[in-house]
C-alpha cells in the first residue's frame, strides 16, 4: 500500500496524444470542405468561361446571318434589274453594281457578277454576242463541248480592288465545269433559294488551296412558273453570284470587345486546316486560346463549322483565382483552427491530468498520513509508559528489571522508526517530502541525538566519541528529517559494528556545508556490494546482519532525505576495518 | 510551576501525559476531545495547551478557530502533539497561532518535560 508508484509521468504522453484525434478530425472535415469549395470555383470558372463564349458565339452567329442577308438583298436587287428590263446590257449592269458600292457597304465581297446559261447550240452565236459587247477575245472555257454551259457573262469587281484584271479573266469560264460550283448552283436552282458553294478556287488563283466561296442566286425566266422543282429546272435562265475571298474577310463584321475570345469559320463540319475560310485573331493558333465549343450551322445550304476560343482572361482575376485562394486560405484556416483545437485540448488535458493527479496523490498522502497514525498511537502509548516505569514513576527498580525495560523500549521504537521510514519513503518516491527548513544548531542536535541512542550504544558496550568544536555550527535545515538522517547513519553505524568498538561523530564546516561524518570500525562494506547501499530495501548480507532487525530502508531514506535538502550522503568503507558515512547539508537553502 | 491543558482522545496517552506533567510539578487539566478542552478554558486560562489534532467532536483545528489564540489567549502556548503529520493541518495549525508542532510519538517522558520547559521559557 505505501509503495504504490506515483502517477506522476503516466499520463504525459496523453496530454500530447489525446488532442491529435480531434484536431486531426477538425483539420480532415475542413480540408474536405475545402476541396468541396475548391470544386465549386473550379466549375464557377468552368461556367463563366463557357457563358462568355457562348454569349460571343451568339453573336458572332447572329452578326453573320445579318449580313449574308444584306448581300442576298443585294442579289435580290439584282434579280429585280433583270426582271424590270428586257435585256441588261454590260454598262447597265457595270453601273448598278458600282452603284451599291460594295466596297464600303458589302466589304467581303469580291464581286457580283451574271451566269448565263447557254445550250450547246446557243453557243456560238452567244459567244459572238458577247464580243460584239465589247469583249473582242471572249470565249467559253475550258473548251469542249457541253449540253449546257454555265457562262460567266457580267462581273464587276469590287471598285478599286486589285482582283479588276482577275474577274475580268473569269469572263466565259463555264463554272458547271468545277463540281462544287455546280453542285451549289444546282441545289440553288432546286430550291430557289440563294446558296453558298463549298470551298473553290477563285480563277486564277496563284496559292495552294482552295480560297474562296461562292454565293449563287437562282435567275428564272420570267414568263415562267417556278413554284416546284420540276417547273424551277424548266424556268432556270441563269444566276447571279458573288465570290469571296478567304482571309480576312470577316474582319469588318465583328466588333468583338473581348479580347480573351477568338473564333474560327471552316466550311463542313469538320475542323481542319484546309476548309478554314477565316480567324478571328492572328493569335489563335498561341496555347494561350484553347478551344472551348464548336457548333455546326447549315448557311445558305452549306454546312459551315465555328470553333470557338478562349484564353484564360476570359473569366475575371477575381473568378479564376478563387480556386487556388480556397486552398491556400482554406488550408491555412483549418491548420490554424487545428492547431487552436490541439493546444486548447492539450491545455486542457494537462490540467485535468495536473489536478487529478494532485487529487489523487493528496487523497494518497491523507490514506498513508491516517494509516502512521493509526500504527503510530498504541506504540506511542507504549512508549509512555514503558519509560513511565523506567523512570521509577511506580518504584525504584533494580537493574535487570531496567534492562528488560529498555529491551521493551527500544523493540518498540524501532516500530515507530519502521512506520516513519515507510511513510517518508512513500511520501519522497511520491514527490511529496516537503522541507520545512529552520535554523538547525547541528552540533546540538547530533549531541541529542547520540543521547538518544546511548541506550543502544551503550548496551552493546559501544563508545560514541563527539567532540564539538566550540563555534556553533548553524545549518538551514529541516530539523526532523536531519535528525531521522543522523539517526539512521548513527543506528547503522552501531549496528554493523561489534561490541566494544568505538564510533566517531565529526562535525565541521567545507565551503558552505555542513558535514558530519560517522566513522564506525565495524564490518565494513565489501566493494562489490557498494552499489547496493544505497538501494531501497537493501541489505547487505555480513556476519552481523543477521542478528540485526532492520528494514532495509534507512539507508535509502536517509540519503533521500539528504537529496530534498541538495545535499548528499557519500560513504567510505573497507571490509573488517569500518565505513565513514558523511552527510553533506548546504547551510542556505536556495 | 506552570498550568497546562491537555487535550488527547486516546486516553491511555491523555493518563500518562498527566502523570508525567503532574510529576513534573505543573497544574494539569485534560480533555478528551476539543469541546470538552473549549469548556475547560472557559473557567482555566492555562500556560500551555497540548493539543491532539485527531479528535472525535471537535479536533485540534477546530479547538484553535473557536479558541481564537492571537485575539483572545496571545499569551498562550499551543504544542501541536499528534501522531498525524499532514503537512496541510500542520500548516493550518500554524496559522491559526500554534507555537510548536511534535509527533508524539518521537517524545519520551523527559522529552515531553524538556519541550515544555522550553516553550515556558521562551515566553
Amino acid at each position: 500500500m505505501f509503495f504504490v508508484r506515483s502517477g506522476q509521468h503516466v499520463r504525459k504522453r496523453d496530454v500530447y496524444a489525446r488532442p491529435l484525434l480531434p484536431a486531426v478530425l477538425v483539420f480532415m472535415a475542413f480540408m474536405v470542405i475545402i476541396s468541396l469549395s475548391y470544386r465549386t470555383a473550379r466549375n464557377e470558372i468552368t461556367n463563366q468561361r463557357r457563358n462568355a463564349v457562348t454569349q460571343n458565339a451568339a453573336f458572332v452567329e447572329s452578326t453573320l446571318y445579318q449580313r449574308f442577308s444584306i448581300y442576298e438583298d443585294t442579289l435580290r436587287a439584282a434579280n429585280g434589274l433583270f426582271l424590270s428590263s428586257e435585256q441588261v446590257s454590260r454598262d447597265e449592269w457595270t453601273s448598278f453594281v458600282n452603284s451599291l458600292k460594295l466596297a464600303e457597304r458589302y466589304p467581303g465581297i469580291r464581286a457580283v457578277g451574271f451566269i448565263d446559261l447557254v445550250t450547246n447550240e446557243e453557243k456560238e452565236a452567244y459567244i459572238s454576242a458577247v464580243q460584239a459587247d465589247n469583249v473582242p477575245n471572249f470565249t467559253v472555257y475550258p473548251e469542249g463541248e457541253r449540253p449546257v454551259y454555265a457562262s460567266l457573262t457580267y462581273v464587276v469587281p469590287t471598285a478599286g480592288q486589285d482582283l479588276d484584271t482577275r474577274s475580268s479573266a473569269a469572263l466565259g469560264y463555264d463554272m458547271y465545269t468545277d463540281p462544287s460550283r455546280k453542285l451549289a448552283m444546282d441545289k440553288a436552282s432546286a430550291s430557289g433559294e440563294p446558296t453558298l458553294s463549298g470551298l473553290v478556287n477563285l480563277v486564277q488563283n496563284s496559292e495552294s488551296r482552295p480560297n474562296g466561296f461562292l454565293f449563287f442566286m437562282p435567275i428564272y425566266k420570267q414568263n415562267m412558273p417556278h413554284d416546284t422543282d420540276a417547273q424551277r429546272q424548266q424556268a432556270l435562265d441563269g444566276f447571279f453570284y458573288a465570290p469571296f475571298l478567304v482571309g480576312n474577310i470577316f474582319d469588318s463584321f465583328f466588333d468583338i470587345e473581348e479580347p480573351a475570345f477568338a473564333f474560327s469559320i471552316y466550311v463542313g463540319d469538320r475542323i481542319q486546316d484546309e476548309t478554314l475560310i477565316y480567324e478571328s485573331n492572328p493569335a489563335l493558333g498561341s496555347p494561350a486560346f484553347k478551344q472551348v465549343s464548336q457548333n455546326t450551322i447549315t448557311f445558305y445550304g452549306q454546312k459551315w463549322t465555328f470553333a470557338y476560343y478562349a484564353t484564360e482572361n476570359i473569366v475575371p482575376y477575381t473568378v479564376r483565382s478563387r480556386p487556388i485562394g480556397v486552398i491556400v486560405g482554406g488550408g491555412i484556416f483549418s491548420a490554424a483552427l487545428a492547431a487552436i483545437i490541439y493546444l486548447l485540448i492539450q491545455r486542457r488535458t494537462r490540467a485535468l491530468t495536473y489536478s487529478e493527479q494532485k487529487k489523487l496523490e493528496s487523497a494518497k498522502d491523507e490514506l498513508l498520513s491516517l494509516a502512521s497514525h493509526q500504527l503510530r498511537t498504541p506504540a506511542t502509548a507504549v512508549k509512555q509508559y514503558v519509560s513511565m516505569v523506567k523512570e521509577g514513576f511506580a518504584g525504584e527498580l533494580n537493574s535487570e528489571q531496567k534492562k528488560l525495560l529498555s529491551m521493551a523500549y527500544e523493540s518498540n521504537e524501532r516500530q515507530l522508526t519502521i512506520v516513519d521510514d515507510l511513510l517518508y519513503v512513500a511520501r519522497i518516491d511520491a514527490g511529496q517530502a516537503a522541507l520545512r527548513p529552520e535554523q538547525v544548531d547541528v552540533n546540538a542536535l547530533v549531541a541529542s541525538v547520540i543521547d538518544d541512542q546511548k541506550t543502544v550504544t551503550r548496551s552493546r558496550r559501544q563508545v560514541v566519541s563527539f567532540k564539538p568544536q566550540r563555534r556553533a555550527i548553524v545549518a538551514e535545515a529541516d530539523p526532523q528529517y536531519l535528525r531521522m538522517i543522523l539517526e539512521n547513519l548513527l543506528s547503522n553505524a552501531s549496528k554493523y559494528s561489534h561490541e566494544r568498538t568505538r564510533i566517531d561523530v565529526s562535525v565541521k564546516m567545507s565551503s558552505g556545508n555542513v558535514l558530519i561524518s560517522f566513522t564506525d570500525h565495524g564490518v565494513g562494506i565489501a566493494p562489490e556490494d557498494f552499489n547496493d547501499v544505497f538501494l531501497k530495501f537493501s541489505r547487505i548480507p555480513n556476519e552481523l546482519s543477521r542478528q540485526i532487525a532492520g528494514s532495509g530502508i534507512g539507508l535509502y531514506l536517509a540519503k533521500q532525505l539528504a537529496l530534498l535538502h541538495n545535499g548528499d550522503i557519500t560513504f567510505t568503507s573497507k571490509p573488517q576495518k569500518g565505513s565513514t558515512f558523511t552527510v553533506r547539508i548546504p547551510v542556505k537553502q536556495s | 510551576m506552570a498550568k497546562i491543558l491537555i487535550a488527547e482522545d486516546e486516553k491511555a496517552l491523555n493518563d500518562a501525559y498527566v502523570m508525567i506533567l503532574k510529576k513534573a510539578g505543573h497544574t494539569v487539566k485534560s480533555a478528551l476531545d476539543g469541546s470538552e478542552a473549549l469548556k475547560i478554558t472557559e473557567k482555566f486560562e492555562p500556560d500551555v495547551i497540548l493539543l491532539d489534532l485527531r479528535m472525535p467532536e471537535v479536533g485540534g483545528i477546530e479547538f484553535l478557530e473557536r479558541y481564537n489564540l492571537p485575539e483572545k489567549h496571545p499569551k498562550v502556548k499551543v504544542i501541536i502533539f499528534s501522531n498525524l503529520d499532514m503537512q496541510k493541518e500542520i500548516d493550518k495549525a500554524f496559522k491559526l497561532g500554534a507555537a510548536k508542532y511534535m509527533l508524539k510519538s518521537w517524545a519520551s517522558p523527559k522529552e515531553l518535560t524538556a519541550m515544555i520547559e522550553a516553550q515556558l521559557s521562551a515566553k
